[in-house]
């Protein structure tokens, strides 16, 4: 693609390696945190949802094994979908962060969600469609013998 | 979108493989465009139209559905 110039392919992996790392250090604080009605910025918790971040945001501007016109119509058209998710999602936040501040600390969840909302979650939902569209059409395809 | 690029390919003793190397796609791209689930761009068009020596409207002929949007 002559236009949009991205990572080569090789960096997916080292985006799933991080994103497996985040994973990890989650459930760490999952399941150490003794703190449980402020569970979510414990700091595994911070930690994991920082690594997510970074891992999506690698793959999200991660070539394919073979980018072509075809690669990018997909990639556009996930992009569009993202964008008007996450418009709902913001339209929709606040309703939920006012539901679970009343179960967490509202100051510490406000921390929390502020990293999770405007970093983690665009990016999740773009590199996830992405994978999916990806995989649905290409199974699609019937390969001649 | 009809096409006839499986028949063109044929001609020339081609397979999927051979055109997608030679119009810098990948192979699934060429079986999207052959089973009408993708489009090719303008670009990609000719190419397959110098490819084959055959003009781009014997390759691609549109259907009724695409004059509607």
């Amino acid at each position: 693609m002559k236009t949009f110039k991205l990572l080569p392919h090789g960096w997916q992996t080292a985006g799933w390696t991080i994103a497996g790392m985040g994973a990890g250090m989650m459930l760490w604080g999952f399941f150490l945190d003794t703190h449980k009605e402020s569970f979510l910025v414990c700091e595994q918790w911070v930690i994991g949802v920082i690594l997510w971040t970074i891992a999506f945001l690698i793959m999200a501007f991660a070539q394919e094994e073979y980018e072509d016109e075809r690669i990018h119509s997909i990639r556009m058209n996930t992009l569009g979908i993202t964008a008007i998710i996450y418009a709902a999602m913001i339209i929709l936040n606040p309703l939920a962060n006012i539901l679970l501040s009343h179960i967490f600390s509202p100051l510490a969840y406000a921390e929390i969600s502020t990293i999770k909302g405007i970093f983690l979650r665009p990016l999740l939902i773009y590199v996830l469609l992405f994978k999916f569209f990806l995989w649905k059409e290409n199974r699609s395809l019937k390969y001649e013998e | 979108m009809k096409n006839n690029i499986r028949v063109e390919r044929a001609k020339l003793r081609m397979t999927q493989q051979d055109l997608a190397d030679r119009v810098h796609v990948s192979r699934q791209t060429i079986v999207a465009i052959e089973q009408g689930k993708f489009n090719p761009s303008t670009v990609l068009a000719l190419r397959m139209s110098a490819i084959f020596n055959t003009p781009v409207n014997d390759i691609f002929e549109l259907e009724e559905g695409d004059w509607k949007e």
